[in-house]
């Protein structure tokens, strides 16, 4: 886009004219572009964006640092840092504050399970999205329609769906008795909950790595044999680069809700394992500690915004476009 | 057209196609058992008991199901209406936005994608108390179209962004005003980007959990919040019906969306 | 000229541009490139464009040919300047306020509307009546010869047919001004022969004046009754096809229209005459007035086609026949001089009795008034 505006032959991109001052203060009076709404048409969803979503996120951020009322729930308005300090520690019996892993341990387990879950996504949507670019264009859309049904279908119904297949009398079940081998304990355990992250966002990664790979000109690949590479080295050299792309918005994609996630760890896995999105949800309900789930949920926000400043920093270096469309 | 050896066909890779295909089995299977059970007779879930679609009707004339059935779908509606009018005026008007400013409406807007379910909605449960209002539709309303905006955004800026900027001076050159040109031109060509927004935000909003579990309130339960309860409690033959009933709303909107004419995907 | 027109209504061109024409004056646009720098993409043009005439607009990418022709069209504002359609000023009005129409380089075809709709946009949009508005989109159907295909649509048409349809729909307002920004491009070589024709004849039926931009010089001089010629944002040259291929100002408008090899020669004054010549040949006494740059030599523009082989015209140089190309209609010869400066010649059929082999010792020979001295450049 911007190579364009160094051509003052062709049409310079609306924004690019931005740049001389009084030029662009008289086009845009005039609304130079036609059929586009003037600027301030983009308002209504701005200020609905900044209330309900800078709203919650400095809300949250304030309840963090207050204390939580006697009884029940909501928060008192005074200044307080226990909710991060019991993130931390505890107290003991006499009242000293001493180290308690136990929320810590909640964090690694759901970056363990979140790792797993986009590392098991990655490794089954490539080859996948590999092999559906690589149909015949007819087959391609019929395939992509294959892939995109379970990702429009309610997360709750494909992860009930797994409880028919793992339930004591469910599908599994019947067969491995039918083998002999006797009812398995399946459902309502961790591995439960992390096969049904896996399911349900698998599309989510499918989907990206395929945008990257359709229209790739397999002439390409057609040029690096002819000039002597083998399979895995067209993989490696063309095929894998071209689908970074989509790989890291894959990767972000189901990554991202996997941390907080909480429909399947709870319904497949029983709510044995603890998970960040289970602790947070339980603040604001159960126990009622608002300024505890809000100190959680800005750890959590800390986390993933230094992560997409990774991402960011990475796609800056290396060149790569990373968009988090679908 | 005789084949080549598979050695050398330059689009088979080893080992892509069975995995590829095992992936595709993963998929359905979970989906195919279910719809399989949806028409059992039986008063389990899981003991086959003869063909029956005895559960449909069961399930639609079950008062707590199609009560919050018709919640869900009004919210969606209601969400998807506004979040595509929203979208569609901020597309056509962030040209107008100077860059700074643009990158950060973008951010601002794509939001809700980069952040946990869980914290926005526990978040928006806060903020809601806040400002005093109570769980319930309204607030329903306004967090769905939030979270939906971005989602009705992706289809209908990448059609603005194919059109390119000619048909629209042309047809200011033809002596189209404003209004002419947005009635006449932009939004009929806009017409498959709003319909792929409109459907993805209904879609979105409809499978919504999380948040409208904390939003929701006795009389605004929404149809995920009634069956994630249900669910809770263990399979049965209702729920199953449910999931394919479901099932079937996404394979019609997935289907309309890659009938449609003209279109193309968004990469 | 028997009979002289009456007098009153005996105008110059000049006052007849300005009262009907297109006036351009001073017009300024700069543009930012993303490394912060500014690029004029229109250096303060003066340009008087007569009332029915078609004008070319010629000049490489990026010379400002477009963009003056959108900020003709409103489609791009100007920095400064001012722009008159006949006495009224255009350039502060809205796109859709003004009398001109454009033919996008895309045809920019609306795609959900027929190609009779598309035609009838421009008619609605000034609230004619409808029946006005049908009468009209059948006239134009019938001039851009597509009777019985305003039901298609634009994507069922070819691109000849889509072109057709892009030309009907501005022509239809019957504007005063009629802008075609490079409306043939993307046509293959033997449509383009068949729309030039169409477009001559349509200007012709029409009298619209057409302002016609395009890279492509043999484009420009089969089309145009004037050319100006873009090089970094302004005109270098303004005339008649005639006068810009025959007698350019500069070596930029020399080296873009057609072939041409320079010679840079000393010059030395022999009574009122100047004398130049070529890597130590006869001497040549110019024709015209050759500026003379500061060492004392002067820059002289010769086609390919003005010089012979055949020794028809006065001898200018002797050489060595380095290379020959037979090219059906003609042979492209390249004559090495004596002082290393290459020379082109393109001789016409019949070959028949020429003996000219590569490494032959030729005489070229070329009239004096085809040497073209050429402006001094401030280089």
């Amino acid at each position: 886009m911007s190579v364009a505006a160094a051509q003052p032959d062709t049409a310079p991109p609306a924004g690019s004219t931005a740049a001389v001052g009084g030029t662009a203060a008289r086009a845009r009076r005039r609304g130079s572009t036609p059929g586009r709404l003037p600027w301030y048409a983009s308002l209504p969803a701005l200020v609905i964006a900044a209330l309900f979503t800078l709203g919650p996120l400095a809300v949250v951020i304030a309840f963090s640092f207050m204390t939580r009322p006697a009884s029940g729930g909501g928060v008192v308005y005074e200044f307080s840092t226990d909710a991060y300090r019991s993130f931390l520690f505890t107290k003991n019996f006499v009242g000293d504050l001493v180290f308690n892993p136990t929320y810590l341990k909640v964090f690694w387990t759901s970056l363990e399970q979140a790792t797993i879950t986009t590392l098991v996504c990655l490794v089954l949507s490539f080859p996948l999205a590999l092999w559906i670019a690589t149909r015949p264009p007819r087959l391609q859309t019929l395939l992509m329609l294959a892939v995109t049904i379970p990702f429009w279908t309610n997360l709750l119904v494909r992860t009930y769906a797994w409880i028919l297949v793992l339930a004591k009398d469910g599908v599994v079940n019947r067969l491995s008795t039918a083998l002999g081998l006797g009812p398995l304990e399946l459902l309502y355990t961790p591995m439960a909950g992390q096969l049904g992250l896996i399911y349900t966002f698998l599309p989510f990664m499918v989907l990206p790595i395929y945008s990257s790979l359709a229209g790739f000109d397999f002439r390409l690949a057609e040029a690096a044999y002819d000039l002597g590479a083998r399979k895995a080295t067209v993989v490696r050299r063309i095929i894998w680069p071209l689908a970074r792309p989509g790989v890291v918005s894959g990767v972000l994609l189901v990554f991202i809700p996997a941390l907080g996630s909480y429909v399947q760890p709870v319904l497949l896995g029983g709510g044995k394992v603890l998970l960040i999105g289970n602790l947070i949800a339980a603040q604001f309900g159960d126990s009622r500690n608002w300024p505890f789930g809000a100190a959680l949920s800005v750890i959590i926000l800390v986390l993933l915004a230094l992560a997409l400043l990774g991402v960011r920093w990475w796609s800056k270096r290396t060149g790569t476009t990373v968009s988090l469309s679908l | 057209m005789r084949r080549p050896p598979r050695a050398l066909d330059l689009r088979s890779f080893p080992g892509v196609g069975p995995v590829a295909v095992a992936t595709l089995v993963f998929l359905y299977a979970p989906i195919l058992i279910t719809t399989i059970y949806a028409f059992n007779g039986g008063q389990q879930a899981l003991v086959w008991d003869g063909f029956s679609t005895r559960w449909f009707g069961y399930v639609l004339t079950n008062t707590a199901m199609v009560t919050t059935a018709i919640t869900s779908l009004k919210l969606a509606a209601v969400a998807t209406a506004a979040s595509v009018v929203l979208a569609l005026a901020f597309v056509l008007a962030a040209d107008g936005l100077r860059r700074t400013g643009s990158g950060l409406a973008n951010a601002l807007l794509s939001a809700p994608l980069v952040i946990p379910e869980v914290v926005l909605a526990v978040a928006t449960l806060g903020f809601i108390r806040m400002i005093g209002l109570q769980p319930g539709f309204t607030a329903l309303v306004l967090a769905h179209t939030t979270f939906c905006i971005p989602f009705a955004m992706m289809p209908i800026r990448s059609r603005l962004q194919g059109l390119g900027q000619e048909v629209f001076e042309a047809g200011a050159d033809l002596g189209a005003r404003a209004p002419a040109m947005l009635r006449r031109i932009t939004l009929p060509l806009l017409v498959p980007g709003i319909v792929s927004g409109a459907l993805l935000a209904f879609v979105v909003s409809m499978d919504d959990f999380i948040i409208s579990a904390f939003l929701s309130s006795a009389g605004s339960t929404t149809l995920p919040v009634y069956l994630f309860s249900l669910i809770r409690r263990g399979p049965s033959p209702a729920i199953n019906v449910v999931a394919v009933l479901l099932l079937v709303l996404a394979v019609l909107i997935t289907t309309v969306t890659y009938l449609a004419p003209g279109k193309k995907r968004s990469a | 000229m028997v009979e002289a027109p009456v007098v009153s209504e005996r105008r110059s061109p000049e006052v007849v541009a300005r009262e009907n024409g297109l006036t351009i004056t001073a017009a300024t646009k700069t543009f930012a490139t993303p490394e912060g720098t500014e690029v004029h993409a229109l250096d303060h043009v003066d340009l008087q464009i007569r009332d029915g005439e078609f004008f070319v607009m010629l000049g490489p990418s990026g010379c400002g040919k477009t963009t003056l022709l959108r900020s003709i069209a409103g489609l791009e504002t100007l920095d400064s300047g001012e722009i008159y359609l006949g006495r009224d000023r255009i350039d502060d009005r809205p796109a859709h306020a003004r009398p001109v129409n454009t033919v996008f380089q895309s045809y920019a075809l609306f795609p959900h509307l027929t190609v009779a709709q598309n035609i009838a946009f421009g008619l609605q949009m000034d609230k004619l009546p409808a029946a006005q508005v049908a009468e009209r989109v059948a006239q134009m159907l019938t001039l851009v010869r597509l009777d019985g295909l305003g039901g298609r649509r634009p994507a069922q048409l070819s691109g000849g047919q889509q072109q057709r349809v892009a030309l009907a729909r501005a022509l239809a307002k019957q504007p005063r001004v009629l802008l075609l920004d490079e409306p043939l491009a993307a046509l293959d070589l033997k449509l383009r022969r068949g729309m030039q024709d169409e477009l001559r004849r349509l200007q012709r039926t029409t009298g619209i004046t057409f302002v016609f931009v395009t890279h492509d010089q043999e484009e420009a001089l089969s089309l145009g009754d004037r050319i100006a010629v873009f090089s970094d944002g302004r005109p270098a040259q303004v005339g008649t096809p005639e006068e810009v291929y025959e007698r350019p100002v500069n070596r930029f408008v020399a080296d873009f229209i057609g072939d041409t090899t320079f010679l840079t020669v000393p010059v030395r004054t022999d009574g009122d005459a100047q004398v130049v010549q070529v890597a130590g040949g006869p001497a040549v006494r110019l024709t015209a007035p050759a500026p003379v740059a500061a060492d004392g030599t002067t820059t002289l523009a010769v086609r390919p086609e003005r010089l012979v082989l055949d020794g028809s015209a006065p001898p200018i140089a002797t050489g060595t026949l380095a290379e020959l190309v037979y090219m059906g209609t003609d042979l492209r010869i390249r004559v090495a001089l004596a002082d290393g400066t290459s020379l082109a010649v393109r001789v016409s059929p019949p070959f028949e009795g020429l003996a000219l082999r590569p490494g032959a010792t030729v005489t070229v020979g070329a009239a004096p008034e085809h040497l073209r001295p050429l402006a001094v450049e401030q280089a």
